[in-house]
């Protein structure tokens, strides 16, 4: 083996993926209710807002708003589990 | 965005189908994030970036022209658009271990981003077998998973990016108990990953092995010149980097940075510290050696010539929630290094590290009203019990109590302490131990019959 032949170890690692499935989805929107959790970003709360007065409008959907803590950590599970009883449809934002 | 991911797949999770919104400078994140979380297919409708400066009616009229789209999303109706794949999935085609010269190793470890920027020492396997004659651990034992590759991180690849770093085998304990430290949940890992934000983790040394491995505590010690601050910073950020995906850009969305995110690695200057060292604050004995880790934005001076200790303390307060900084923004906890003169003019006044806290709350105060209107609203959004009123005024406090103020004592001769804005995390304090948890009282307890040089 050439000397000057080094051997070195890999620093990276590599993601984890995972193999999940989502919710199933609804056939129709008539009649379900959303719900819309604000993650309190700046503007936030009137991009869904209005979101919420159009998705009415044109779907006829019920809705609830929820505002989490901050955007910066996980919805509290509780809330998280409160709203799935509640809605059949979690709409999430910013990602910003 | 991170967080708005998660929270959607906890719902999806739960039964409950979600639609994600993002702005296009952020959904890439978004998708690669729930591919490793396992939602290939979550929906995330995609707006223009930014939303911050949009006025309220721009905002709510934006909310209704996506409407249909999410509508759609909702029902399935959108095609699944392709994952993040330029974010590196690099790492799973490289073999566990690489052969080849020096240059042309160094070459293939530019080429797959396995750098700071800087040059890295090559990790030979003779110098991470060394390394890890220091790991009170074995070598393949998991550390815990970095964020938001949420890779399971091995002792042996630790001591591998600490080569790269420059450690000295010894050090790895140090490097180990940092790690350790920010994949507590309360640290925050995966925000500080992914956010625009600034921060970066501070890591504090305290107890005798700082000492003992020559630490820089003292003059210019959060600056450059001592390899253990240099290189201990610089070995967590590139297992951030390289272990955990945080790569600049794709990942690492900081709309700045700052120049501690090379290294950000300080020790206590325990005998110029009139009170107890940090460490002993937080229930640790004094022969303990500890790090702890703080999610901070960069270092701020505070130049104070003052000569009574009331006039140091107006300073450091009015220094320490500056608008514009993220002290206003998330008052989770402050951090202040003072420098001896400065802890030694308090202490000469009979001012304990308790009464300092104290005043430092009760005087670090901004009024709202000094605050223009998006920044009002963001305050008040994120931090509903930061005002108080105080002679018809709303004030701002630095923190909701006057223990999450944390002080050290740092620096050499001179009249220049230091504060670091907080971000949206906690603070994590790990004890180095050897295997059995037994507390080290020297980094020779590691490989007992061995002298370090």
């Amino acid at each position: 083996m050439n000397a000057s032949r080094l051997r070195v170890l890999n620093p990276a690692g590599s993601p984890q993926v995972i193999n999940g499935e989502g919710a199933k989805r609804p056939r129709s929107l008539d009649g379900l209710v959303v719900g819309f959790l604000d993650n309190t970003k700046n503007n936030t709360d009137r991009i869904l807002a209005g979101l919420e007065e159009a998705m009415k409008a044109t779907y006829g959907i019920k809705s609830l708003v929820e505002v989490k803590e901050t955007s910066n950590r996980p919805a509290d599970p509780d809330l998280l589990a409160s709203m799935a009883s509640r809605c059949q449809v979690l709409v999430t934002g910013i990602g910003d | 965005m991170s967080w708005s991911v998660h929270d959607s797949i906890q719902a999806e999770k739960l039964g409950i189908p979600t639609v994600t919104i993002a702005t296009d400078k952020f959904a890439q994140l978004g998708k690669f994030e729930a591919r490793v979380l396992g939602q290939r297919e979550l929906p995330i409708v995609v707006i223009p970036h930014p939303i911050v400066d949009l006025n309220p009616e721009a905002a709510r009229a934006l909310g209704r022209q996506i409407a249909t789209q999410v509508g759609e999303a909702i029902q399935g109706k959108v095609p699944s658009k392709t994952v993040a794949e330029e974010v590196q999935f690099r790492a799973a085609e490289q073999p566990d271990v690489l052969a080849g010269d020096a240059g042309e190793l160094e070459e293939t470890f530019w080429a797959n981003g396995w750098s700071d920027g800087l040059p890295v020492v090559l990790p030979t396997e003779d110098r991470v077998r060394s390394m890890l004659a220091y790991s009170p651990c074995p070598a393949e034992a998991i550390i815990g998973a970095i964020p938001p590759f949420w890779a399971p991180c091995t002792v042996k690849k630790i001591a591998v990016n600490a080569v790269m770093a420059g450690c000295r085998p010894e050090y790895l304990p140090v490097v180990l108990a940092a790690t350790s430290a920010i994949l507590q949940e309360e640290f925050n890992l995966y925000g500080v990953q992914g956010t625009t934000n600034p921060a970066s983790p501070l890591i504090l040394v305290n107890g005798p092995l700082s000492r003992e491995l020559g630490f820089n505590s003292a003059t210019n010690c959060f600056g450059q010149g001592c390899r253990p601050n240099a290189t201990v910073g610089r070995a967590v950020r590139l297992i951030m980097t390289n272990v955990g995906g945080g790569v600049p850009g794709s990942v690492d969305k900081s709309t700045v940075g700052h120049p501690g995110k090379y290294s950000y690695c300080v020790a206590e200057n325990e005998p110029m510290n009139p009170w107890e060292p940090y460490h002993v604050e937080r229930g640790y004995r004094p022969e303990d050696s500890t790090v702890t880790v703080f999610a901070v934005a960069g270092p701020h001076d505070v130049n104070d010539k003052s000569t009574t200790a009331e006039g140091l303390i107006s300073t450091l307060a009015q220094a320490m929630l500056p608008v514009g900084s993220n002290s206003v923004f998330f008052g989770s906890e402050a951090f202040l290094a003072l420098c001896p003169q400065h802890a030694a003019l308090l202490a000469r006044e009979g001012i304990s590290k308790a009464e300092l806290k104290q005043r430092l709350y009760a005087q670090a105060r901004t009024p709202l009203e000094s605050l223009s209107q998006g920044n009002r609203e963001g305050v008040i959004r994120w931090r509903p019990r930061c005002t108080e009123d105080q002679n018809g005024r709303k004030m701002i406090k630095l923190v909701e109590r006057p223990d999450l103020i944390n002080v050290i004592v740092a620096g050499g001769p001179g009249n220049h302490s230091l504060f670091a804005p907080f971000w949206r995390s906690r603070s994590v304090t790990r004890r180095l131990e050897l295997e059995e948890g037994r507390p080290a009282r020297s980094v020779t307890d590691f490989v007992p019959g061995k002298k370090i040089s």
